[in-house]
């Protein structure tokens, strides 16, 4: 809780229009996309990394907790005030500040929208590939905080891959640029950009990001095949690869989203189908009818029942909302589910689809199946009626294993989504205890206090106390 | 630092042999440089008395863990670009970090360095294609981050940590690659010059024009050259060589297209030597100093400008380059020291780059 006069010394670096802490709005932002609920004890809504910069040096000062947000889209709790504190949300900085198309890349604010991102870039003919599913309402800022993905990371990388440069607010108040934006000697200089990516705010608070933009596509062809064993599909996906071809995006839905699926939008999916593969290959034109019968040939020969390409740019967008729309078919259902976003080298896809059909049978849980298959990323959901205590606990048991199983594969237990709190249990198993102290090391230079984001990534023993010594 | 001292040089074989180089290094408190198979050390590793202990990753050059399914590789530090890509021929699969300037140095040198290929635009820097690392960290641990996904972020992503920190933050033991399908085709087309104005001009269009260029260089060597890469797939190529023919003869010019050139370099363009400079800089800034080296005697020295990697690379210039612009604005240095203090307070992983005068 904090005093009503620090709060009107927060009050007063912002405005009075761009603070809030009446109940209703602290209990409106206790919340993000993940499960977890903690209350913040104040919001701000900057509009400058001057305003961000007081912000933090007033916290630090009075020793407040500080949690950086955009849209609150996070899957694994990182964007919810687990210490409470003051809650930073970045969506009144959300600007185009300069587009240069010389140099290829655009300086946005952090509360930037992906899709509108987007949608400014489309008339220059540019794009920013990372396309998280939460597009719609994500912000770059989160993206970037995150490293987010999405369908197009086989081809064109991730988040991190289009950061030429950040401005951020780091824990005593300084604002500091990395990368091109911090462009200063011929020499270049070391980078510390590398370790703000995906730092979920825990270091500091993003203002500006200087993004790569490429070239939109000039065009594009999309396919689905249908397939009676999922493990046909991955032969299909693993022949694919090993053909050397790079489809813009190589999706896979199970029987169970499926049938989901098709009670949605009734596109005409097999309802007895095992797996889907939607397949997008983009380019200049001319190459890609080659490229999309070389890949038709080698659905075939893995065993595929049908492949069906989309005729029209409708009938193509059509087959992205099927693959977008399957986390929320999945309330038809069940009326929860637990997302996993694992990810394992490719050449593992297929023991892992096995390994977690095989723990849903076991346990007697609904595992609906989806992912990124292209760059070995899957979203196991696992269904569950939070109004049944014994199913919701069996549920957080099968959620441990689907996540441990992915470890001895050479994968990671998250892709995309972020450790946040939700995976913070699995740190000690996927990281050495060397590994997870020189975290911490690298984590306590920036933020010995451990004020920024609390209680985020690193298991409690890891993390600095409010004294700046290791609990 | 233990000066009056000798020099002494780790060449480990395996890393276990690195980590125990290094920890005796720590335990006794010399400068540790980790150098690569061909480093640039060059006079400061003959320097008898300075006292430092190099370890050399080159005979860590081994695969560690393959298969082209996952297009990636996992290959000890040591190990060169040229080697990778002979390593990877018959697989359908290469490293596009590559060009003349890279074929003698290491992974962890390029790395460290913060280097890029010829076709830095398409594919990326080395950074952007790093999937995981193992390292050993400046208090003696030995670590592994990311692996063989594209899609990684659990922890913090020390990957990067150390990209262009010139072996200060750390030794790296191996590098899990992201690698690429072979292009079916590619050609070089090279475009003389009379004016390097004329070809920053037409570098410009060529950006803005979305031409699809993988490579596209200004090259002073013994006359001006424009130089554009062009790969992909068959069709593709033969679109985009009739775009550039559009657009060159807009503007007049004569070009030869070389089918199948190897690098995109040019091979008498080889820079790797101590002699050599080199420059960072924004594409305007690079194509403003083009500009504003019209007119300068031939044969006074050799320039190879990379416009879509932004970086230029030079030799024997009397004087630093004319109107590159560099921002006075430079934040990062700071937050770097910080890192660096706080992973090695005692400055013993290559103490050199950090110090205001080298040794004497």
């Amino acid at each position: 809780m904090l005093s009503m006069n620090l709060i009107n010394e927060f009050k007063a670096v912002v405005g009075p229009e761009n603070c809030r802490y009446h109940a209703i709005d602290l209990d409106l932002y206790s919340y993000d996309s993940s499960p977890f609920v903690y209350q913040p004890d104040l919001l701000l809504f900057p509009r400058t990394a001057e305003e961000i910069s007081k912000i933090v040096k007033l916290a630090a000062m009075h020793g407040v907790p500080v949690t950086p947000r955009g849209a609150g889209t996070s899957l694994s709790g990182g964007a919810v005030a687990k210490a409470g504190g003051v809650m930073i949300i970045t969506t009144r900085m959300d600007k185009v500040l300069e587009l240069d198309l010389l140099e290829e890349t655009v300086l946005v604010e952090p509360g930037l929208v992906n899709l509108e991102l987007q949608n400014y870039l489309k008339p220059h003919g540019y794009m920013f590939p990372p396309d998280p599913a939460s597009q719609q309402a994500s912000t770059l800022g989160g993206n970037i905080a995150v490293n987010s993905g999405g369908l197009k990371c086989l081809k064109y990388g991730v988040t991190k891959h289009y950061v030429k440069g950040l401005e951020m607010v780091l824990n005593d108040g300084r604002i500091v640029r990395t990368g091109h934006l911090a462009l200063a000697d011929e020499d270049g200089g070391p980078d510390p950009s590398g370790i703000f990516l995906s730092s979920e705010g825990t270091m500091g608070v993003i203002t500006k990001a200087l993004l790569r933009i490429t070239p939109l596509p000039a065009d594009t062809i999309a396919v689905s095949a249908v397939f009676d064993s999922q493990e046909k599909s991955g032969r299909a996906v693993s022949s694919i690869i090993a053909a050397g071809i790079l489809p813009a995006k190589m999706e896979f839905i199970d029987n169970l989203l499926i049938v989901a699926v098709e009670d949605y939008l009734h596109l005409g999916f097999p309802r007895d189908a095992e797996a889907i593969l939607l397949i997008e290959v983009d380019g200049q034109g001319p190459e890609l009818p080659r490229q999309m019968e070389d890949i038709a040939e080698l659905c075939r020969k893995a065993g595929a029942l049908s492949i069906q390409t989309a005729q029209t740019p409708e009938e193509q967008d059509l087959l992205w909302v099927a693959r977008r729309a399957a986390g929320g078919v999945l309330g038809r259902i069940k009326p929860a589910y637990l997302p996993h976003d694992i990810a394992a080298p490719v050449s593992k896809l297929g023991t892992l689809l096995t390994t977690v059909a095989e723990i849903g049978r076991k346990h007697g849980l609904l595992i609906a199946k989806s992912g990124h298959v292209g760059d070995g990323n899957i979203h196991p959901e696992l269904l569950y009626d939070p109004n049944d205590p014994e199913e919701t606990e069996r549920a957080k048991r099968v959620f441990t294993e689907v996540g441990l199983a992915v470890l001895p594969l050479g994968g990671t237990i998250t892709g995309e989504h972020g450790v946040g709190l939700e995976k913070i249990e699995f740190m000690v198993h996927e990281f050495t205890p060397d590994e997870l102290e020189f975290m911490s090391q690298i984590k306590k230079t920036f933020d010995g206090r451990g004020l920024m984001n609390p209680g985020k990534i690193l298991p409690e023993e890891y993390l600095p106390s409010l004294t700046g010594e290791r609990k | 630092m233990t000066a009056g001292t000798a020099n002494r040089l780790f060449s480990p074989a395996e890393p276990a042999e690195a980590l125990e180089n290094i920890k005796q290094s720590l335990a006794e408190k010399r400068p540790i440089i980790p150098a690569g198979r061909f480093s640039r050390l060059g006079d400061w590793s003959r320097r008898p008395a300075f006292g430092a202990d190099f370890v050399a990753a080159g005979n860590l050059n081994q695969i560690v863990e393959f298969n082209p399914d996952d297009l990636a590789i996992r290959i000890g530090a040591g190990a060169t670009p040229a080697e990778l890509n002979q390593i990877l021929e018959g697989t359908n699969l290469f490293w596009p970090v590559r060009g003349v300037h890279l074929e003698n140095r290491s992974l962890g040198a390029i790395l460290n360095e913060g280097l890029s290929g010829d076709e830095v635009r398409r594919y990326g820097r080395m950074l952007d294609l790093l999937m995981g690392v193992e390292m050993i960290t400046p208090d003696g641990r030995r670590i592994k981050t990311g692996g063989a996904t594209v899609k990684n972020v659990s922890g913090y992503d020390l990957t990067r940590l150390c990209w262009r920190a010139a072996g200060t933050l750390g030794f790296v033991l191996n590098v899990t690659l992201k690698l690429t399908p072979n292009l079916e085709t590619k050609c070089l087309a090279e475009v003389p010059l009379a004016d390097p104005a004329v070809g920053a001009d037409l570098a410009e269009k060529i950006i803005l024009g979305r031409l699809g260029a993988e490579s596209l260089k200004i090259i002073h060597n013994q006359g001006w050259f424009l130089t554009v890469g062009l790969g992909d797939f068959r069709e593709v190529v033969d679109l985009r060589k009739e775009r550039l023919a559009a657009i060159l003869k807009e503007a007049g010019l004569a070009y030869e297209i070389y089918d199948d050139p190897g690098y995109y370099s040019r091979p008498e363009m080889v820079l790797c030597s101590s002699r050599t400079e080199s420059a960072r800089a924004r594409r305007r800034d690079l194509l403003n100093m083009v500009r504003s080296l019209a007119g300068r005697k031939d044969g006074d020295f050799y320039l190879e400008a990379d416009i879509t990697g932004e970086m230029a690379r030079f030799r024997s210039l009397p004087d630093r380059f004319p109107g590159v612009v560099v921002d006075d604005v430079n934040s990062a240095g700071p937050v770097y020291r910080q890192l660096k203090n706080s992973l090695d307070p005692e400055d013993i992983f290559f103490p050199l780059p950090l110090m205001t005068k080298r040794p004497e």
